[in-house]
């Protein structure tokens, strides 16, 4: 990725709301990487993932008019591509059929059939993850993954930062607890 | 939350000052279970940030692009094209006097009735920019130097990379290459056209 100081980003904000869609290639080429990966830890699936992140440069390119300038652009497209993940993640669970739906609210483990489906292109860490409650999956990608900070982080999931910590505190020892029942402990 | 858990949290999260870290460190290593606890987890962070990352595909930018609604240049914006779109074609007053100088030299030559044509191997000087503060190099590479990005490294200037290319008229392709292995395409070029690897080049015209 190539540097992005915020002053760079609102040169190439305002180019784009000029009416100039190339310098919207610059911001894309800056931020795919996070995008991605925060979409593909999210739900765990490479092509949802890249659907999701598309979706959200195209939604923010729409957008762009209402971003605030005192912002970071990258604050502001961390957190529209959480909204999209949780919307596939929410819209992933209605579709699935009847049996599905009691298997998961017996458990919150992935039905076998999917968890079956997902194995082979699924590392350890990543089927881990996908057993967290989602309020511990997302802080633990945005602090750990994406390294920010939990002021940062509030910003992006609108949660306070001493409910940040918990839940950070509580998702790495489920991870960790997780990682050992699969026996990928590090 | 109790006493040891909190110990582990404020390591885990960077929140101790030096003094306390010395002292969580003593309680840690004085403790077997505590340091095993803390040990895996910092195992398991590490994992997370050596892992944890994911690259889109090439084209992932050009996906996205092609997928953008059009929006129609703000009559600022034309103006600026139309005002500083020097990078392009850089205009100075030595290449105008360059340019002068061909013009009275033409019309010299038509007037003593000579026969060669003028002009054959004039070049303009085109100044390419990226701005990429973070890059430890960047090169052009592009048509006219048959894509080889180590022919023109371009120059570091205040987080601008910079290079100045004497380029004969006519259109030219090119992308920049970033740390010798990122092919980008330049964001402040007037047009693109793909590349055929689903992703594009920048294209510049050349001309006197």
């Amino acid at each position: 990725m190539i540097g992005s100081p915020n002053t760079d980003d609102q040169f190439l904000i305002q180019r784009c709301l000029d009416g100039d869609a190339d310098s919207y290639a610059a911001l894309v080429d800056r931020y795919k990487s996070m995008a991605y990966t925060t979409a593909y830890r999210m739900v765990g699936d490479a092509a949802s993932a890249d659907d999701i992140a598309q979706e959200s440069f195209i939604a923010a390119y729409k957008a762009l008019a209402k971003f605030r300038r005192d912002s970071r652009f990258s604050t502001w497209l961390y957190s529209i591509v959480m909204n999209k993940s949780r919307d596939f993640l929410r819209a992933e669970r209605e579709t699935v059929g009847l049996d599905e739906i009691s298997d998961v609210r017996q458990s919150p483990l992935p039905s076998p059939e999917r968890t079956a489906r997902h194995h082979q292109e699924r590392d350890a860490l990543q089927q881990a993850l996908d057993q967290l409650p989602r309020d511990y999956r997302e802080v633990l990608i945005l602090k750990h993954i994406e390294e920010l900070e939990y002021q940062e982080i509030s910003r992006i999931l609108a949660v306070g930062v001493p409910a940040l910590k918990v839940r950070a505190h509580r998702g790495r020892e489920m991870l960790k607890r997780l990682l050992t029942e699969m026996g990928a402990q590090p | 939350m109790n006493r040891n858990d909190d110990i582990l949290r404020r390591m885990l999260d960077n929140e101790l000052t030096p003094q306390e870290q010395d002292a969580a460190s003593r309680a840690i290593a004085g403790d077997h279970d505590l340091k095993q606890e803390f040990d895996d987890l910092a195992a398991i962070l590490a994992v997370l940030k050596r892992d944890g990352r994911r690259e889109p595909g090439q084209a992932f930018t050009a996906r996205v692009m092609e997928q953008l609604p059009r929006r129609a240049p703000s009559l600022r914006l034309r103006l600026r094209n139309f005002l500083f779109g020097s990078r392009v074609l850089r205009w100075n007053v030595a290449s105008a006097a360059a340019v002068a100088s061909v013009l009275i030299a033409t019309a010299a030559v038509l007037w003593i009735g000579g026969g060669a044509k003028p002009g054959g191997n004039a070049t303009v000087l085109v100044q390419l920019r990226l701005s990429a503060p973070q890059a430890s190099q960047v090169a052009v590479a592009g048509s006219f130097n048959n894509w080889r990005p180590d022919v023109h490294v371009m120059t570091r200037r205040n987080g601008d990379w910079i290079i100045e290319l004497p380029l004969k008229p006519g259109v030219y392709t090119y992308m920049f290459v970033v740390n010798g292995q990122s092919w980008v395409p330049d964001p402040l070029a007037e047009s693109y056209q793909p590349d055929g690897f689903g992703s594009r080049n920048a294209v510049l015209k050349v001309a006197i």
